[in-house]
C-alpha cells in the first residue's frame, strides 16, 4: 500500500470515527508524520468504549499498543495470554443472527467475536495451554459447521499460530487476512486455511506477474494447461498428495492402477511432462498453483 | 415431508473449477439417499446447494414442485447435521436443542412440546438437564440430531455426521439414524464418503466421481450390477479385484496370465454380442468368489488359477488370502477353517457366474 492508499484509508477512518469529512490540502509534515498525525487524531476520537471495540483497533492497527495498554485494565484484559485469532469470511453479508450464535457459542467473556466489516468476523478466542493444530481445527470446524446448521451461513476460516501476549494480537490477525487470501487465490475450494500450512503458496503469492507468465510461458503455458479436464487435474492432484505414489493414488480414488497410469502418460504426452520423475513433478505442481492463481485473479 | 427434484445441476467455481456436472435426481418422499464418492467428487458440495449454502450454477432444484433456486437457505424448511456438531458448552440439553427455535420467536409452549418430543425420540429425556461437558460422544451427536428434529423440517440433510465417532459408535449410530427415519418418515439425504455407510443406510445410493453422478441405484443392485469399473471399485470391500485378460474370439473364455477360464454361456453371448470376441478386456471379480475349498476347485475345474499366498489375514469370521496374480495384488475372502497360509501355493476357484466384464479403455461394464 502507498502512501496515498494508506492516507486515504486513515481518512476514512478519521470520517467514520468523527462524522466530519476531512482533506489535506497543504501540509509541511513528512510522509510518515503525516500519517501518524491521522492515526493519533483516529485514536483521540475513537472512543473506546468496549472491549470488543479496544479489540478492533487494535487488530486492525488503528491504534498503538501503548494506547491500547492503557484500556487493559479498564476492561480487564490479561496481558500475558494465550490467544487464537480466527479469521471468518463470508460471501455474502451476514446478519445480526450470525453473531449472536457465535457469541451463544463462545460465552467466556474473555472471549471476543468482533465485527470487522460486513462480510468479516474476527474471534479472538482464550487458551489455558497451546492447542494443538487438531483443537484449533476442531474448533475451527465447528464453528463453520455451527453458522451454517443454525444460522444457514456459508463462511470460510484462517487461522495462524497462537500467541502469547496482547501485543502479538495485530501481527497474528495480519497473518490469518495473509492465510485467506492466499487460501482463497490458490485453494479456492478450501473451507479452512492455516497460515502455517501455506507452504508454496506463500512463496509464489508474492512472486510478479510478468514472473508468473513467463514461468508458465517456459513450462507449461496457460492454453496448454486449460485444456486439461478436472478429472486428470483432481488425479494429478491426488498424486502429489500421495507422494507420488501410484499404488496409494490408484486407491484413495478408487482407480486402477492401469487407468492412472494411461491418464498420467496421456498428460506427459499433452505436457512433455512425467510426474512420476519428481523434477517434472515439482514443475508441474508449480505450475498447476500458478494457473489457479491466475485464474482466481 | 418432501419430494425433491434436482434438473441439470452444475456448480461452476469462478475460477472454472466444474465441481458438479449435470447431476439429474428426483427424490422421493421419504426416501433415504446416500451420496457417496471418493473426496472431492462434489458430493457435499450438491448437498450445500440443495441446502442454499452455495449458489447453483445453472439447473434447476425443486422441493415439492416448488423452484428453490433463489430461494434463502432459512426459507426451504430443511435441517442440517454436519459431523462437527458443537454444542453451546454453557447451555443444557434442552436449552441447546431449544435455541435454535428461541432465535426464530417459536412460542415457549411449541419449544417445549417439541424439544420434549424429539428427546423421547432420541431417548434424550433423562439428560435434558445436563451439560454437554457431560456427554459421551454418541450422545453429544444424538443432541446434535435433536436440534434438526425440533425444527420439523421437509428435509433432512446429514454430511458425513458420523465420521467425528469412533468406529464402535459409529455402528450404533447408523443403526439409530437408520430407527429415526423409519419413525420420522422424513426425507433424508445424506453424505458419505464410507461405502458400507452407504450400503446399510440407503434406500438409494448415489455413487459421484469428479462431479459427475456414476450410477445411482438400490444398494443391491450397486453391488450386483455396477455399470462401470469405477463402480464396481468403491462398492464393497474388500475391493473387487480386476484382472486384464484377452478373451477368445467366440467368447467363451478369457485368457489372464496364461490361464484360459471358461466364461459362462450368457456372459459369452453378452459379450460376443457387443462385439468383444479376441479383444482385451477387464475380468472383475469380488474377493467372496474366489474359492480356496477342495469342492470348489474341483467342481469348477475350468475356471482355476494357481498363485502363492503372501499374507494370511484371520478376521475372525473370515480369512482374507492375498496373492500376486497377472501383475495384480488379488483378494480372496474364504471360510476361516481355511488351512491355506502365507507362502503356500494355492489352486483357487473364480465364481466366473459372478464375474464382471469391463471395456478396458471406456471401463464401462460390458457384462455382469
Amino acid at each position: 500500500m502507498d502512501f496515498n492508499e494508506k492516507k486515504a484509508k486513515l481518512l476514512e477512518q478519521l470520517n467514520k470515527a468523527t462524522g466530519i469529512s476531512f482533506e489535506i490540502s497543504d501540509s509541511d509534515l513528512s510522509e510518515e508524520e503525516t500519517l501518524n498525525k491521522l492515526k493519533e487524531l483516529i485514536v483521540h476520537f475513537n472512543v473506546i468504549d468496549s472491549k470488543t471495540g479496544l479489540f478492533r483497533l487494535f487488530l486492525r492497527g488503528e491504534i498503538a499498543y501503548s494506547d491500547a495498554a492503557t484500556s487493559l485494565h479498564r476492561f480487564h484484559i490479561e496481558e500475558n495470554k494465550i490467544r487464537q485469532v480466527f479469521y471468518l469470511e463470508s460471501q455474502h453479508d451476514y446478519n445480526k443472527e450470525t453473531v449472536s450464535l457465535l457469541k451463544s457459542l463462545l460465552p467466556e467473556s474473555k472471549d471476543v467475536v468482533i465485527e470487522i466489516d460486513s462480510r468479516h468476523i474476527a474471534l479472538v478466542i482464550n487458551y489455558d495451554s497451546i492447542p494443538s493444530n487438531e483443537e484449533i481445527v476442531l474448533a475451527a470446524s465447528s464453528y463453520l459447521d455451527m453458522l451454517e446448521t443454525e444460522a444457514f451461513a456459508s463462511f470460510k476460516l484462517s487461522y495462524g499460530k497462537p500467541v502469547n501476549s496482547f501485543k502479538e494480537l495485530p501481527s497474528a490477525y495480519k497473518d490469518t487476512i495473509l492465510a485467506m487470501e492466499i487460501g482463497n487465490t490458490f485453494n479456492s475450494n478450501g473451507r479452512i486455511y492455516c497460515y502455517e500450512e501455506l507452504g508454496l503458496g506463500r512463496l509464489l503469492f508474492n512472486v510478479p506477474d510478468r514472473e508468473v507468465e513467463a514461468y508458465l510461458n517456459k513450462h507449461i503455458n496457460i492454453d496448454l494447461l486449460s485444456q486439461i479436464d478436472e478429472e486428470t487435474l483432481n488425479l494429478l492432484e491426488a498424486f502429489f498428495a500421495n507422494d507420488l505414489s501410484l499404488a496409494e493414488t490408484s486407491r484413495k480414488m478408487f482407480i486402477h492402477r492401469n487407468t492412472l497410469i494411461y491418464r498420467l502418460d496421456k498428460f506427459a504426452d499433452l505436457t512433455g511432462y512425467d510426474v512420476r520423475k519428481f523434477s517434472d513433478a515439482i514443475t508441474v505442481k508449480i505450475s498447476l498453483m500458478l494457473y489457479n492463481y491466475v485464474r482466481n485473479k | 415431508m418432501a419430494d425433491i427434484s434436482l434438473k441439470n445441476i452444475n456448480k461452476i467455481y469462478p475460477n472454472g473449477f466444474h465441481a458438479v456436472n449435470d447431476f439429474n435426481l428426483e427424490i422421493k418422499d421419504q426416501e433415504f439417499i446416500i451420496f457417496v464418492g471418493p473426496s472431492g467428487c462434489g458430493k457435499s458440495t450438491t448437498l450445500r446447494m440443495i441446502a442454499g449454502l452455495e449458489e447453483i450454477s445453472s439447473g434447476e432444484l425443486l422441493i415439492d414442485g416448488k423452484l428453490m433456486n433463489d430461494v434463502e437457505p432459512k426459507d426451504r424448511d430443511i435441517a442440517m447435521v454436519f459431523q462437527n456438531y458443537a454444542l453451546y458448552p454453557h447451555m443444557t440439553v434442552y436449552d441447546n436443542m431449544a435455541f435454535g427455535l428461541k432465535l426464530r420467536k417459536v412460542p415457549k409452549d411449541e419449544i417445549d412440546k417439541k424439544v420434549r418430543e424429539a428427546a423421547r425420540i432420541l431417548d434424550l429425556e433423562k439428560l435434558l438437564d445436563r451439560k454437554p461437558k457431560a456427554l459421551s460422544g454418541g450422545q453429544r451427536q444424538r443432541v446434535a440430531m435433536g436440534r434438526a428434529i425440533v425444527r420439523n423440517p421437509k428435509v433432512f440433510l446429514m454430511d458425513e455426521p458420523l465420521s467425528n465417532l469412533d468406529a464402535k459408535l459409529r455402528v450404533q449410530m447408523r443403526t439409530e439414524i437408520s430407527k429415526l427415519h423409519d419413525s420420522l418418515g422424513a426425507t433424508m439425504i445424506y453424505v458419505t464418503h464410507d461405502q458400507t455407510e452407504a450400503m446399510t443406510l440407503g434406500t438409494r445410493i448415489v455413487v459421484m466421481k469428479d462431479g459427475v453422478v456414476q450410477q445411482i441405484d438400490t444398494p443391491a443392485n450397486l453391488y450386483q450390477k455396477p455399470c462401470n469399473l469405477f463402480v464396481a471399485g468403491f462398492i464393497g470391500s474388500p475391493q473387487m479385484n480386476f484382472l486384464e485378460g484377452t478373451l477368445s474370439a467366440d467368447c467363451s473364455s478369457i485368457e489372464v496370465a496364461g490361464t484360459s477360464l471358461q466364461v459362462p454361456p450368457a456372459k459369452a453371448k453378452a459379450l460376443s454380442e457387443k462385439n468383444y470376441g479376441g479383444k482385451v478386456v477387464i475380468l472383475g471379480v469380488r474377493p467372496e468368489d474366489i474359492h480356496d475349498s477342495q469342492i470348489y476347485v474341483d467342481t469348477q475345474a475350468s475356471s482355476v488359477i494357481e498363485a502363492q499366498i503372501s499374507v494370511y489375514e484371520l478376521l475372525g469370521a473370515e480369512v482374507y488370502l492375498y496373492f500376486d496374480f497377472a501383475g495384480t495384488q488379488v483378494t480372496a475372502r474364504v471360510d476361516p477353517r481355511t488351512t491355506a497360509r502365507g507362502g503356500d501355493t494355492v489352486k483357487f476357484a473364480l465364481d466366473m457366474e459372478k464375474a464382471h466384464f469391463f471395456d478396458k479403455d471406456t471401463e464401462i461394464t460390458i457384462a455382469n
